[in-house]
């Protein structure tokens, strides 16, 4: 069952390499499917066999536990839903001549090596492999971010890798600082001294000092990889220039991943020095994150840089969360990584649709999408909704368990203001979607046929949406539960 | 052995130093044509140049005072001072505790190369010419960069050895209490930056031109002749050879350690050696690159000025 | 070989470090820049190696020996391969003036020193001083990476940031386990190809420096 550790990331990497020498477009969505749903198969088998069994361990590499089986699950969810998505949109993108067949299997190849090293970014034990895991996430969605080849792109992608591979090598400087201090405290002796599962243990045993400033450095490395600020300035730019999927993966998968690194180095921090220096920092670049995108979110013209922008403020909102601390602090903060990917992927998918339909990425210029194409219309308003926070979706919900543990927990002012920002965000949201999907469309655009597999892919998302809005299902509350003590050091 | 005293000691090493000093720019020369695959002038050939202008007449400007022909002996006699202050060959022990004979600081020594590049800088000003207050302006502002750094790197080498003094500098090191660390591979790095600066070089200046944009130290000299320009020249040679000696001094100091002539010829030859290898590394400066443009001096000055910085930051914490 | 030895030695490559860093941060041209992290690789593998010796870690020698190969020839080799395909001058362009980056840098040693004053515990005596130079080396290797808008100097500075981290993890802890360290290399190999390609791309499709593109905004 441990080697299943092993064998998860392997699955899309030689799907991937498979792939590059494939040409034919259906058969490259055909493995993209089946890439995808043979991930999603064993993670669910992996989360079962964890939530019975306890954490699984791999050769002092990897190691799975109830945090893990979250993140996993995000990602491979998300995985399969764009690869269904994918379908109508590489169809549409290379019908328009957007895309040369010839670079299509480039580009399959690199998203499933990209979902492959999310895996491992997910699954790793060792706080190196996690290092270069997440290095490894950088440098293929980097190609990605830069594919289309036009000069806003390529910006972005530079902006993108230079920022966040410096951000990351003060993450791997926190990693070295934390190595020494377990090796320390094993008296000199560095065997696992990498290895999250035995740091954790030996926690209060580490000088604090040196985890003080290792976690720092951490978090800042790792947070740039997260987007958030005052790290974040790569975020809209490689998120709004990536091709349409690419943001969906980025957004919804890849800035939990960081999240998952932060997540980690936070529980060490939180067994070394106590909950309170760790707590307050994720706290206050939480609160930051939310009020610094605020103005961006109000003030955006292009609507995938909107996205991004609300892609950074919502990281910020698990960072509160999680700074916030408590078991209910922490169940919501995980609890909104996965309300969080999901929504934002739809609304992702919506935007592509319609820049596709509507020829442009300003929001002045789509208009009347409901008219125009009447299932993505709905999705946009749903998916508006339920990105600013209403009920009955599933964001509510991970907002409103925040807010709860912030004022049981004493947060008030904190509480306030992050209140405040989330209804102007409300308000400024709502307008845009609105314009969008209201209205009378512009006469250049054209009613076309909606591909079904978008729609699909859309709905499959809403349905989650929907269903963690009302309800969250026991066998994930389980999940839930499990991981917040996890990450609590319980 | 006559008894030393620290007069003979002093005036015998700047002897020595100011006798040397032709014979170090001229091996430069002849290193420097060797490379640039020419025969170039003799090794003795700066002997020559300065036994010619002590011999010629010298003309004045209309527009200079008696300061403009007072400047040139004023020059050497510092240049000369600071000959005397720097140990060549041997620093004499005084008592038996081991305490050397101070033979002066080298915050004095720096002053007195300060002066004579002020009084240059006046003298040059004094003449009303046009590249004489064109030099004087950029020397004086490549000594703003450079100062500073000498007396840091001095510094630095003088909290390690516990007092500014030069001998005892000097005997700090060569009785084996120190420990050639970091800051001391700075420190060097740095002094050897300023050598290029000191002693009028590429990339800072260019000792065989007389181009008008191209000149600094060249420029303050022009307006002289004769015997006054003789004396400039020397103490411009003095003034190479005493900074060689210098990084000498305060980093490998060949030094004898009695009065035995074979320990001093032992320890002259260890100077000379080493004057050789830091004129092939003049040298070869000389003729591996262009000099910088003057808005550049600053970028390249400064890399001597963060080493010796970062000199004393690591000798202090 | 001694500690004491490898200690002193160590002390030294870290002054050659330090002179390298200085020289990275006032280049004001593309190939010196190159050949200066060229140079300051080799002296991380030099340091390396020596503490490898001295700990008879055979972990070490293979680590320096990767570096050699990989950071000091096979990158700086790449660096020319990508410099002679753009047409662009080959000067580096700052933000900041050469002048304030390198006051920086001597705040960013003090700052250095003062941290891993905070982090004695874990500093082996075999190793001296690397610790403050580890962490100034990183630190100004960022400090390239933010001041520079040259595409190719901003890699050099991640390059001399890696070194940077590579003496700092020397110093704490006899280097990171061998797998780490070889995985880190490849990273930063893979990086430095992405890197390469996306600065040709952009040749190709437009005449300035990717670095230097600025459209987005807001």
């Amino acid at each position: 069952m441990s080697s299943l550790l092993w064998i998860l990331p392997l699955v899309p990497t030689s799907f991937g390499l498979l792939m590059l020498g494939v040409r034919d477009r259906r058969w490259l969505n055909a493995l993209d499917l089946a890439s995808n749903a043979l991930v999603a198969t064993l993670v669910v088998a992996l989360a079962q066999h964890v939530m019975s069994a306890g954490p699984l361990r791999a050769a002092g590499v990897f190691a799975a536990d109830a945090v893990t089986i979250l993140f996993l699950a995000l990602v491979a969810f998300l995985g399969l839903t764009t690869a269904i998505y994918t379908v109508g949109w590489m169809r549409h993108k290379v019908a328009a001549g957007e895309i040369p067949e010839r670079r299509l299997p480039v580009y399959f190849a690199l998203i499933q090596i990209f979902i492959a090293t999310m895996l491992v970014t997910v699954v790793a034990d060792n706080l190196g492999v996690l290092w270069i895991a997440m290095e490894g996430t950088t440098i293929t969605s980097a190609l990605l971010v830069g594919f289309a080849r036009d000069r806003d792109g390529l910006e972005a992608a530079w902006k993108y890798i230079i920022v966040t591979t410096i951000g990351i090598s003060f993450g791997l400087f926190g990693t070295v600082l934390i190595y020494a201090a377990a090796a320390h405290a094993q008296g000199g002796v560095p065997e696992g001294a990498m290895n999250f599962t035995t740091i954790v243990a030996i926690a209060p045993t580490l000088d604090p000092g040196i985890v003080r400033i290792g976690f720092i450095f951490a978090l800042i490395g790792y947070g740039t990889k997260a987007g958030l600020a005052p790290v974040h300035m790569w975020l809209p730019d490689a998120h709004s220039q990536a091709p349409t999927p690419v943001s969906a993966l980025l957004s919804g998968a890849l800035i939990k991943c960081a999240l998952f690194g932060i997540i980690r180095f936070h529980t060490i921090a939180r067994g070394a020095c106590g909950p309170a220096f760790a707590g307050d920092l994720l706290l206050l670049f939480g609160l930051v994150s939310v009020v610094v995108a605020t103005p961006f979110i109000l003030t955006q013209q292009d609507v995938k840089r909107l996205l991004g922008y609300h892609s950074v403020e919502h990281v910020g909102i698990v960072a509160f969360g999680l700074g916030i601390g408590g078991p209910l602090g922490t169940y919501a903060a995980l609890l909104h990584v996965l309300n969080h990917g999901v929504t934002k992927a739809l609304v992702f998918f919506v935007a592509g649709d319609a820049i596709g339909r509507c020829g442009s990425r300003d929001m002045r210029r789509i208009r009347g999408l409901l008219r125009v194409a009447p299932f993505a219309g709905t999705f946009l308003m749903l998916g508006a909704f339920s990105l600013a926070g209403t009920p009955p979706f599933s964001i509510f919900i991970s907002e409103l368990l925040v807010i709860q543990a912030g004022l049981a927990g004493g947060h008030t002012l904190a509480v306030a203001l992050f209140l405040a920002m989330v209804v102007v965000i409300f308000a400024g949201l709502i307008h845009h979607a609105g314009k969008m999907a209201f209205g009378a469309p512009e006469p250049s655009v054209h009613a076309g046929e909606e591909p079904r597999s978008g729609l699909l892919a859309m709905s499959l998302l809403a349905a989650v949406m929907l269903a963690l809005g009302l309800t969250v299902p026991v066998p994930l509350h389980d999940v839930l539960v499990r991981a917040a003590e996890v990450t609590l050091g319980m | 052995m006559p008894e030393t005293t620290p007069w003979a000691l002093a005036l015998g090493q700047m002897a020595l130093l100011v006798a040397l000093g032709p014979l170090v720019t001229g091996l430069i020369q002849k290193l420097k044509a060797r490379l640039q695959c020419r025969s170039g002038a003799g090794l003795l050939q700066p002997y020559s140049d300065l036994a010619k202008l002590f011999r010629k007449g010298s003309v004045r400007a209309d527009t200079a005072t008696s300061l403009f022909g007072a400047v040139p002996v004023l020059v050497l006699a510092a240049t000369l001072s600071a000959a005397a202050l720097v140990p060549v060959v041997y620093v004499a022990p005084q008592g038996s505790d081991g305490a050397v004979v101070p033979l002066g600081d080298a915050i004095l020594l720096l002053g007195w190369l300060a002066l004579g590049r002020f009084l240059t800088a006046a003298g040059a000003l004094d003449a009303g010419g046009a590249f004489g207050g064109m030099g004087a302006s950029r020397e004086m502002t490549v000594a703003t960069l450079v100062e500073p750094v000498l007396i840091v790197v001095a510094f630095s080498v003088a909290v390690a050895a516990g007092t500014t003094d030069l001998a005892g500098i000097v005997a700090h090191h060569t009785q084996g209490r120190h420990i050639f660390g970091a800051p001391d591979l700075l420190a060097l790095f740095a002094m050897l930056v300023l050598l290029l600066a000191e002693t009028g070089r590429i990339p800072v200046d260019n000792p065989d031109t007389h181009l008008e944009l191209t000149m600094l130290h060249e420029g303050m000299l022009l307006e002289h002749s004769g015997p006054g320009l003789g004396c400039l020249v020397l103490a411009h040679h003095t003034k190479q050879i005493v900074v060689i000696a210098l990084v000498q001094a305060l980093f490998l100091p060949p030094m004898a350690s009695s009065l035995s002539p074979r320990a001093l010829a032992v320890a002259f030859l260890g100077f000379a050696g080493l004057t050789v290898v830091l004129a092939l590394f003049l040298a070869l400066i000389e003729a591996s690159y262009a000099k910088l443009r003057f808005f550049r001096l600053p970028q390249f000055l400064g890399i001597g000025f963060v080493s010796a910085f970062l000199a004393a930051a690591l000798r202090l914490l | 070989m001694t500690p004491e030895l490898a200690a002193r030695l160590i002390d030294a490559i870290g002054a050659f470090l330090l002179f390298t860093m200085i020289h990275i941060l006032a280049a004001s041209q593309l190939y010196r820049a190159i050949y200066v992290v060229a140079a300051q690789s080799v002296f991380i593998a030099l340091a390396g190696a020596v503490l490898g010796a001295a700990t008879d870690n055979l972990d070490l020698w293979i680590i320096a020996i990767v570096t050699l190969l990989v950071k000091a020839i096979l990158l700086p080799w790449l660096l020319f391969g990508v410099v002679r395909r753009i047409r662009i001058h080959r000067e580096i362009v700052s933000v900041i003036p050469i002048t304030v980056t390198l006051a920086i840098a001597g705040v960013i040693v003090v700052v250095a020193f003062h941290l891993s004053s905070s982090l004695g515990s874990v500093t082996q005596a075999i190793t001296g001083n690397a610790l403050p130079v580890g962490i100034s080396l990183t630190l100004m290797g960022v400090l390239v990476m933010m001041s520079r808008r040259t595409a190719l100097v901003q890699m050099i500075g991640l390059f001399a940031s890696e070194n940077g981290i590579f003496f700092t993890a020397m110093a704490v802890s006899q280097g990171m386990p061998l797998i780490i360290e070889i995985g880190v290399i490849l990273d930063v190999i893979l990086g430095a190809l992405v890197m390469g390609v996306l600065v040709l791309r952009v040749r190709s499709s437009i005449d300035s420096d990717i670095a230097d593109l600025d459209r987005l905004r807001g």
